[in-house]
């Protein structure tokens, strides 16, 4: 479905950019310079123009394209609908009919504009309403659908880029232009080399805004390490940086190496012109004129790579943005764990390889840099100090770099994956049966590596409750079942599909976390324990789950027969409490909500301790961020019927969020 | 040198693109009834919470029964404050299994479909 729409994208991009920079280059580069064009300025005006109308051709054609394209995409579930203008009525519609407006009004800028005579009021309007047409953009990709303020923020970064992005691409053609036009001497050369610095400025200035935009885009969309390295849309992201970093290097050759040869020729721009005829004959112009071929054809190139970028650009909007790919692939066998940092007599000296390898690092950028600087005057000197410069980063780097790996863990291709079971009660309870299965011969009923067949194993079973399970990911211990550990344990990819083996993981994940949560007996827990996911119903009619507990403390009640009485008691809870029912037995409560899922009693009861049988009456606190903090059997101490009991741990879970767990997976909340 | 990181940038971007092109957006964040639930109530809705804003005109819940009758009341509608979430009644359910399918369109244009199943009753 995306193949064309890629195309039509780039297509409209690159004739949007080329309008606005044509303009832009009119307005911001020539215009200014253009008195004291003797010659050709009428030629160059004429050819800006024609550059803006083709250009604007181009890009009504593609618009329409698209608008078709995408209608005929979204006609499959009302097919009518779409044609039948219901595509106008999408944010995308909108979008389009705003642009056509600005169409419109652009046309009519760019019909006032005679090449004749000079006039930059009516080329900067022009190039302002283009500008407009260009920024309108933002509401056709990813930065459409990012909600509330983030959004705001997005789509005036985007819309930014997209300016900055006309200036700078959208002038090359321009230049490249005006370039050939001096080297055929229809303009002096003074002109082309002023006009070659003034656009470098506007496209140093591009440069600036483009990274500080492009970052914050590119990490709204990715948002996290994995994401950009793992993931389609993070891949072509980083494609599209090293094209752009290929243009900014072209770009500074420019600058710095040939921009000035066609200094050689002319003194100072106003004396310009009779310089270049009177040195004709020693061949310095010669010089230049091969300076201006070399700058126009670096620009081309410049104008090919921000078109690759482009057809980046088209393929970036089709797919889907790195944050909400759950299974992104990580290509590196280790991966950094702040697990280290956790430990103080390592934390010390991961931090003092970081400070170490910062520090001899600026030192020899210091000392080569004072070498370059001395090369005037200390010509003897300036090897050795680069050389001592290179020596000490060298030497920094190469003590204090392995201390590093201190801080990084084996990795797997899946290690970044999410659960896309979320982690559900059916989920983890169908696991917890495959487990008795497939994995408690050897890793025993309840996970602690003591099955009956493991003690015939030259490498005892894991311990599955014990504290290196908190070190892995979900990935991890998914590749683990899936792929099984060489000459330790057997592969699952076989016995159990893809679904049954993430089910295997969350019980993994439940019972070494029930196991903690149990220990703690009914006080409040510093740690979070994920809970599996949860939806109520109150009688209000809203809903709460897990992940959507509005800053309130859930209070999970397995209530039975015999809860008639507590519920009674727990009706005058306070505001920022939810009590959540899971009905183990039919119970009346008029005041709690309801969760719906009958596997829920099963599953919690599990983290209580019990069998579902016994469970009547455990109850739970949930954090406002969805984690288990506390269970409380009936009859465990400290009793949380007695008044105030109850309220201290809810205080509790209110003034300590837990310690973040590094391995357990969840869905961003967005 | 950079004339051939260019093409390769662009080999790389074409060849991407098309793999990418069969992913979908709108990713579906939570459902209510869950996936794969067992529910004593009966529900009297189902809500969608997806990652990303939706098109009303273009996004719909259906819900069908085990023959395939269509048991909701074909109002699929944005939840009023927050435009991630997609909401459609249900007709009165009785026991049985239920298979929720549903296809959205995120306001950034692209179309994303998906179903699971949900029981009510023991």
């Amino acid at each position: 479905m995306g193949d064309p729409l890629i195309f039509i994208r780039a297509i409209h991009f690159a004739a949007t950019l080329t309008l606005a920079g044509a303009l832009i280059f009119a307005v911001a580069v020539v215009g200014p310079i253009m008195r004291q064009m003797e010659r050709g300025d009428e030629a160059l005006r004429a050819r800006l123009l024609r550059i803006a109308w083709w250009s604007f051709a181009a890009a009504l054609i593609s618009g329409v394209a698209w608008l078709v394209v995408l209608a005929a995409d979204m006609s499959e579930p009302a097919p009518s609908e779409a044609f039948s203008g219901g595509i106008l009525h999408t944010t995308f519609g909108h979008d389009w009919l705003a642009r056509l407006v600005l169409a419109a009004l652009l046309a009519a800028a760019l019909g006032w504009i005679s090449p004749k005579h000079l006039d930059l009021r009516r080329w900067a309007i022009a190039a302002l309403l283009a500008s407009a047409f260009a920024a309108a953009l933002v509401h056709s990709g990813h930065a459409a659908a990012t909600g509330g303020w983030l959004g705001t923020f997005h789509r005036a970064a985007d819309g930014l880029h997209l300016i900055a992005a006309s200036a700078w691409l959208g002038g090359l053609l321009p230049l490249a232009l005006l370039l050939t036009a001096a080297r055929r001497e229809q303009i002096s050369l003074a002109l082309a080399r002023e006009a070659t610095l003034r656009f470098s400025t506007l496209g140093l200035i591009s440069v600036g805004v483009l990274i500080a935009t492009g970052s914050v885009n590119g990490w709204i969309l990715t948002g996290s390490v994995p994401a950009l390295i793992g993931t389609d849309y993070g891949r072509l992201l980083l494609a599209k940086v090293a094209l752009f970093l290929a243009m900014v290097a072209i770009a500074a050759i420019n600058r710095l190496r040939l921009t000035p040869r066609l200094a050689l020729t002319v003194a100072s721009p106003r004396c310009g012109e009779a310089l270049l005829h009177a040195r004709s004959a020693d061949g310095a112009p010669a010089a230049a004129r091969r300076a201006l071929r070399a700058l126009a054809r670096n620009s081309m190139m410049e104008a090919m790579l921000g078109l690759a970028i482009l057809v980046i650009v088209g393929a970036l909007g089709t797919t889907p943005p790195g944050l909400h790919v759950l299974q992104p692939t990580w290509p590196f066998a280790v991966r950094y764990s702040d697990a280290a940092f956790g430990d103080p007599e390592l934390r010390g000296r991961l931090a003092l390889a970081l400070w170490a390898i910062g520090g001899g690092l600026l030192c020899g950028a210091l000392l080569t840099l004072i070498g370059a600087q001395a090369r005037r005057a200390h010509p003897r000197l300036t090897p050795w100090l680069i050389a001592a410069g290179t020596a000490v980063a060298i030497a920094c780097v190469a003590h204090f770099a392995p201390t590093l790996t201190l801080a990084t863990v084996e990795a797997y291709p899946t290690s970044f994956y999410i659960a896309p079971t979320g982690y559900s009660a059916s989920s983890i309870l169908r696991g917890a049966k495959l487990f008795a299965t497939h994995c408690a011969s050897c890793h025993g009923r309840e996970g602690r590596g003591d099955g009956p067949a493991g003690r015939f194993l030259r490498v005892k079973p894991s311990d599955l409750t014990a504290d290196h399970v908190y070190g892995h990911t979900d990935g991890d211990l998914y590749w683990w079942i899936t792929n099984g550990i060489r000459e330790v344990m057997p592969p699952f990819a076989v016995a159990l599909d893809e679904e049954a083996r993430w089910n295997v993981t969350d019980f993994v994940r439940a019972n070494a976390d029930a196991t903690r949560l149990g220990r703690a007996g009914g006080k409040v827990t510093d740690v979070g324990y994920r809970a599996p996911d949860f939806s109520a119903a109150c009688p209000d009619g809203s809903t709460v789950s897990r992940d959507r507990l509005h800053g309130r403390v859930g209070h999970l009640v397995l209530a039975g027969r015999g809860s008639s009485e507590r519920m009674a008691q727990l009706a005058a809870h306070d505001r920022d409490v939810v009590t959540i029912v899971t009905p183990v037995a039919d119970v009346a409560t008029a005041t709690a909500c309801r969760a719906d899922d009958v596997e829920l009693a099963t599953a919690l009861a599990m983290f209580g301790g019990k069998d579902v049988g016994r469970s009547d009456g455990v109850e739970f606190l949930v954090d406002p961020a969805g984690m288990l903090r506390a269970a409380w059997s009936p009859g465990g101490k400290p009793d949380w019927r007695e008044a105030g009991v109850l309220k201290r741990e809810i205080a509790a879970i209110h003034n300590t969020p837990a310690a973040t767990r590094t391995t357990g997976s969840h869905l961003h909340g967005r | 040198m950079t004339i051939s990181m260019g093409i390769r940038g662009l080999v790389i971007a074409i060849a991407s693109a098309a793999a990418a092109a069969a992913y979908a957006h709108a990713h579906l964040a939570r459902a209510s009834p869950a996936a794969g639930a067992t529910l004593a109530v009966v529900p009297t809705e189902v809500t969608l919470h997806f990652t990303q804003q939706l098109e009303p005109k273009f996004s719909t819940i259906v819900v069908r029964d085990a023959a395939g009758n269509q048991v909701d009341k074909g109002d699929s509608h944005l939840s009023g404050e927050d435009l991630t979430v997609l909401k459609v009644s249900l007709q009165p359910l009785g026991s049985g299994s239920y298979k929720v399918e549903w296809r959205v369109i995120s306001v950034d244009t692209h179309a994303t479909k998906g179903e699971y199943t949900f029981r009510v009753g023991k």
